[in-house]
């Protein structure tokens, strides 16, 4: 209980309170993660049994527009499938991707970025400059090359049952070095301080000295660039499946849902692909406005008038 | 005569500066050039000179976290300089540091107790948690902390505090050597005396030797037994502060003292000195006061002095060997 008043009390709680935007947002995003969390007993129906498909039902209009179908309240793809179940599960998928991908990158950037930094020197060098490598090549293009390779080497029936996993590992890896970069320069900082040499004295090794010490007072950072970081690799991952690279049509994902609608947009079936990219927008947006806040939230310098 | 505690001979130190990696310059900054060094069990050894004239870099290459780029460091008459890490690990335990500044010696994410433990755990890690938590009380309570602080962080204490827990955190592994890196510059002059008077009342206590380093004359003269002064990473007298403030043999401890403000005394003349300190990247020729001195002759220019033994002070100067003085 006293730890949930601290917290209440908290600056940063008390910031958050204050600031209609980050709530909101927050509220979007916790609604959204609900949503995916609760769709297999929400969602009308199961978007991945083909067995609850029926051609019969497909590119229903939207209910609300007066001549759809009740059951359907967002209408149906080109195979049946109820557009609102399949954008709860979409979500989930996508936020999955979004968060693993994210994960993967922390813990490649932030333990490359934690050497680098301490160590110096050439090890610093070398991991900078690979850095500098990996950041001049397009995350979608490494994502593009490397997904039509596996797709290739694969098949298409074993890439269905592979792809989110290959797609959690080729976004985590394009972007490591935005952690980094990011890691590295707190280290920076951090290691002229006199607390590490305090721990250098008592003679703790070089590893403990880096995750006992350093670490924990170079996070903060890494907690503002994750949130936007989350969201760049959900669009990632929805502009993969546009092309046609990400999820595939059967277990589709927000992005995969845009592009199987976006054939029949011109012939007169606009929800298909409207309605999960609306959801794509608003979670992305939702993302970067916390993500916004929180940076100004943990950054000191930028205490805002009144 | 026994054998000095610490041992520093021909100590040099040079610090490469950051050039453009194509240069052919390879320019260093000279810290340490050729220092010699004893320390006895039981001085409170005071470091003084001005900044930048490599006292930290002494205090900081004894203690393992600078590499000495010539010359030897002993302990207890075994060699400890250019030891691998795992077998420092011994002499970590014996000597240990307190830093200048207390609000960046704690690492701020640690509570107080995680801070204090960590070098006792690490070193007796066959304690069990109830000797750990006795020792930890004990040593917080000898150092005139509240043992109650454990479970806050370092921001929650003023100055004196802060540098009384690092203080704590020294004395846990229950070192015998204790190098102290200007620890009251930082603070308020009122709690400058108390956090003195705490470093000599566990002194006492536990038989320690001090490396004090500092830049406040009135330190030694309270604190120290022995004193070196360095100018521009030499040593330039060694004594007693007794003797110095006595009687300052060597030309630039004469300007250090003269350079005292004293209460009552209606006029003050310092002695007048030309020219600034000259840059550690390339030192002048011979001893390194002679650009600024009044009794440089030629003989200053081109050979530089070495320390020898004066009656109660080794001074390195030859003025004073010359008796021109």
């Amino acid at each position: 209980m006293s730890t949930l008043q601290r917290v209440w009390d908290s600056n940063f709680a008390y910031q958050f309170r204050r600031d209609p935007v980050a709530i909101c947002s927050a509220l979007v995003l916790l609604a959204f993660v609900l949503a995916a969390l609760l769709a297999p007993w929400i969602a009308p129906q199961n978007p991945y049994d083909p067995l609850q498909l029926d051609l019969m039902n497909s590119k229903e209009p939207p209910a609300f527009g007066g001549q759809g179908n009740p059951d359907f309240p967002l209408g149906t793809d080109d195979q049946g499938r109820d557009l609102l179940s399949a954008i709860l599960y979409g979500t989930g998928i996508s936020l999955l991707i979004g968060i693993f991908a994210v994960m993967l990158q922390a813990v490649i950037g932030v333990s490359i970025g934690l050497v680098a930094g301490y160590m110096g020197g050439r090890v610093d060098s070398f991991f900078m400059r690979l850095a500098d490598i990996q950041l001049s090549l397009s995350t979608l293009m490494v994502a593009i090359i490397a997904l039509a390779v596996f797709q290739a080497a694969f098949g298409p029936q074993r890439y269905e049952d592979l792809a989110i996993f290959m797609l959690i590992v080729v976004i985590g890896i394009a972007e490591w070095p935005q952690y980094a970069r990011t890691v590295r320069a707190s280290v920076l900082a951090e290691r002229e301080k006199e607390y590490v040499d305090a721990a250098r004295v008592i003679g703790l090794s070089r590893a403990r000295i880096m995750f006992r010490h350093i670490l924990p007072n170079a996070l903060t950072p890494i907690l503002v660039i994750s949130t936007v970081q989350v969201a760049n690799a959900i669009v990632s991952e929805a502009a993969l499946s546009f092309l046609g690279l990400g999820m595939p049509v059967t277990t589709p994902s927000l992005g995969s849902l845009i592009r199987s609608g976006f054939e029949f947009i011109f012939s007169g079936q606009w929800w298909i692909t409207t309605f999960p990219s609306v959801v794509l927008i608003v979670l992305i947006l939702a993302f970067n406005l916390l993500g916004d806040w929180l940076r100004d939230a943990l950054n000191p310098k930028l205490y805002k008038e009144t | 005569m026994t054998e000095p505690l610490v041992k520093v001979q021909d100590l040099q130190v040079h610090f490469p500066i950051q050039v453009h990696f194509l240069s052919r310059e390879k320019p260093v900054v000279h810290a340490l050039n050729g220092v010699d060094v004893e320390i006895d069990r039981g001085d409170a050894f005071c470091l003084v000179g001005e900044s930048g004239c490599g006292k930290t870099t002494l205090g900081r290459t004894i203690m393992g976290l600078v590499r000495p780029t010539v010359g030897e460091i002993s302990y207890d008459g075994e060699r400890i300089s250019g030891l691998r890490d795992q077998a420092l690990l011994p002499y970590r335990r014996r000597m240990q540091m307190i830093f200048q500044n207390p609000y960046a010696s704690l690492n701020p994410r640690m509570t107080v107790q995680q801070t204090l433990e960590e070098p006792l755990r690490f070193h007796k890690s066959e304690l069990s948690d109830a000797e750990v938590r006795e020792h930890t009380e004990n040593v917080m309570v000898s150092v005139g902390n509240d043992p109650g602080w454990g479970s806050r962080y370092p921001h929650e204490f003023s100055g004196g505090q802060r540098q009384r827990i690092s203080i704590a955190r020294a004395l846990m592994v229950d070192p015998e050597f204790i190098v102290a890196d200007e620890p009251v510059s930082a603070l308020d002059v009122s709690i400058q005396a108390q956090v003195l008077n705490l470093l000599m009342k566990v002194r006492k206590e536990r038989q320690l030797t001090y490396l004090f380093i500092t830049h406040d004359l009135s330190v030694v003269q309270h604190f120290g037994t022995r004193v070196a002064v360095m100018y521009l990473g030499t040593v330039c007298e060694m004594t007693t502060p007794k003797t110095l403030f006595a009687t300052p043999r060597h030309p630039y401890s004469q300007l250090l003292l003269s350079a005292i403000p004293k209460l009552g005394r209606k006029t003050f003349v310092p002695v007048k000195v030309p020219g600034e300190v000259p840059s550690p990247i390339d030192l002048p020729s011979g001893c390194v006061f002679h650009g600024r001195c009044r009794f440089a002759n030629e003989r200053c220019k081109s050979q530089v002095p070495e320390l020898k033994n004066y009656s109660g002070a080794q001074v390195a100067c030859h003025a004073v060997e010359e008796d021109r003085l």
